[in-house]
């Protein structure tokens, strides 16, 4: 394992380096985008079969997301680095028909703000089309809030740190237009991320609990881009699932049952304007 | 050549993009169809007719889990000295179609974040201690809804099942008399497990997860002593506390050590079963 990192470390590195005084064809982009998630949020099952399918009943949220973001370009490489914060949504509930039995939607909200990097080298190159492949760090907090009819509560925060690769395949459909694909897998380990969770009952009994997750989150997307004479205009789509088991502490393989389990899909649906400078 | 990979990896990119790999884990289908009745707390979804195979449950087999569940519901209240009014919803799933859906050929589990717990219908009424006639379990699933909310995530595996099978007061598996299923009660298997000198001491059971009908009954009638011996509101607020810390939390609510507790639990076995 340490050997693999190494090797990797030695690849970045050597890329990197002979790049390193490539200032001509330097760009700087820097840009906001707009998305509309949906957040459809299943349940804890036991994974002795895959996929196991299930459905119902589920948390739906439609939060709306602003990123910041800013790419610096070079020929061989690529930094990205991008903020995301959700605007505070509400969360209902889907018992099978659309009803919701269980939650005070009002009353229950999501966020989550991301702050993401993404490095990425080129491995492929030629007339209309480029393959890349980087690493990519990312801090990912999350706060859920569920408040039952009944009005008893659960509130839940986690703080994640974790690092994934990614790969991206850019295509000049046009000479203005751009299509990419990326996949991106970030994983969260259980030693980088902490999380409290806190429910008070009808009856106003308190329990709370610090957490430690562990998180896969596989992403991808597809972006068209418009690039103009100073600015890019993009639309993208993407497709991120939310894999997460929290015990209460680091000890993962103890006997004390899971506190927190997250399973969640997202739909992502984005548009994006960014302004060039050289 | 070139153009022909990059079509591929582009080509590869956008499928996996459309079927995830989050579902290599799970698929979410959210286009299943059920049926939905409720009455007071309990709202039951099942399967319409010729869903499956495997039978649907009827409208009178729906009234009689209705009513049960309610009145599990209730007996929980009692038992636990807990307020709880929100809904639970109960997912019955044709037995034919459980495995592929729900990891389960038999039983069920509960879900207790989103008040539901799911069961695999098979159609077969079975005899619970209590008199009635079930077709979707009995308090077991209820009470890890209920206590999962009220009491906070459970510490450990012994309670938490514990718990279930205490006020539940019957076995995981069904034995075939004078031409029905029933149940066992905790009680009875424990006699025999008293009688085979297999009784799980209290220390072994926070340590301990088995998924079988001797690890339940063991952790449910120890839950049954503690309500007994050291009061329902005390057990209540071990339920959450974790095996690391259990031994001090006892001493704490109760005044005795956990090893003096070990000892007073097999004399009070023996009390019960050695005597007959």
């Amino acid at each position: 394992m340490k050997l693999k990192l190494l090797i990797l470390l030695i690849s970045f590195t050597v890329a990197a380096k002979s790049d390193e005084n490539n200032t001509v064809n330097r760009t700087i982009h820097t840009g906001v985008s707009i998305k509309y998630t949906d957040i459809r949020s299943v349940h804890s099952i036991p994974l002795f079969v895959l996929p196991v399918s299930i459905g119902y009943p589920f948390f739906h949220s439609t939060p709306i997301e602003l990123d910041i973001f800013s790419i610096l370009k070079t020929e061989r490489r690529e930094h990205l680095l991008k903020l995301s914060v959700t605007i505070p949504s509400r969360i209902t509930s889907d018992s099978g028909t659309g009803s919701n039995y269980i939650l005070d939607a009002d009353n229950s909200n999501y966020l989550r703000i991301m702050l993401e990097y993404n490095y990425l080298l080129r491995l492929l190159n030629w007339n209309k089309g480029a393959l890349m492949y980087g690493i990519a760090p990312a801090i990912l907090y999350e706060h859920k809030i569920l408040t039952y009819i009944s009005g008893q509560k659960i509130t839940r925060w986690d703080l994640n740190m974790g690092i994934g690769p990614s790969i991206v395949i850019n295509y000049q459909v046009f000479p203005r237009i751009e299509l990419t694909g990326q996949f991106r897998g970030l994983i969260f380990p259980l030693y980088t991320s902490f999380g409290r969770y806190k429910s008070v009952s009808e009856g106003g009994h308190v329990f709370s609990s610090n957490y430690r997750p562990l998180t896969y989150i596989p992403s991808y997307g597809i972006i068209m881009k418009w690039k103009r004479k100073d600015s890019i205009i993009s639309v993208g789509y993407s497709k991120s699932h939310q894999i997460s088991g929290a015990k209460r502490n680091i000890d993962y393989y103890s006997s004390v049952p899971m506190l927190v389990v997250k399973i969640d899909r997202f739909h992502e649906f984005y548009i994006s304007y960014s302004i060039k400078f050289k | 050549m070139k153009l022909q990979i990059f079509i591929i990896l582009f080509g590869f990119l956008f499928i996996i993009n459309i079927w995830g790999c989050g579902e290599f884990f799970i698929n979410i289908n959210t286009n299943e169809e059920w049926i939905i009745r409720s009455k007071d707390n309990i709202v039951v979804h099942y399967r319409p007719e010729r869903y499956t195979n495997t039978p649907s449950p009827t409208d009178s087999i729906v009234n009689i889990i209705l009513d049960n569940k309610n009145h599990f519901y209730e007996l929980i209240m009692d038992t636990l000295d807990i307020k709880f009014s929100d809904n639970i919803l109960v997912y019955l799933y044709n037995s034919g179609e459980a495995y592929q859906k729900i990891d389960r050929s038999k039983g069920g589990y509960a879900i207790t974040e989103m008040l539901s717990y799911y069961w695999v219908y098979d159609g077969r009424p079975r005899i619970h201690p209590n008199g009635r006639t079930i077709f979707a379990g009995g308090a077991h699933e209820l009470v890890h809804v209920i206590t999962g909310q009220v009491l906070g995530k459970p510490g450990t595996h012994a309670l938490d099942e514990g718990y279930a099978v205490a006020i539940d007061g019957r076995s995981v598996n069904t034995v075939f008399e004078d031409g029905f299923l029933r149940y066992r009660t905790v009680v009875e298997l424990m006699d025999e497990y008293f009688k085979n000198g297999i009784v799980l001491k209290p220390g072994k059971l926070l340590y301990k997860i088995e998924f079988n009908e001797y690890y339940y009954a063991n952790a449910g009638f120890f839950t049954m002593f503690l309500f007994e011996s050291y009061g329902i509101e005390i057990t209540n607020q071990l339920f959450p506390v974790p095996e690391s810390k259990f031994r001090q939390r006892f001493f704490e609510l109760t005044g005795v050590t956990f090893e003096e507790m070990e000892q007073i639990y097999l004399d009070y076995c023996d009390d019960m079963f050695g005597a007959g």
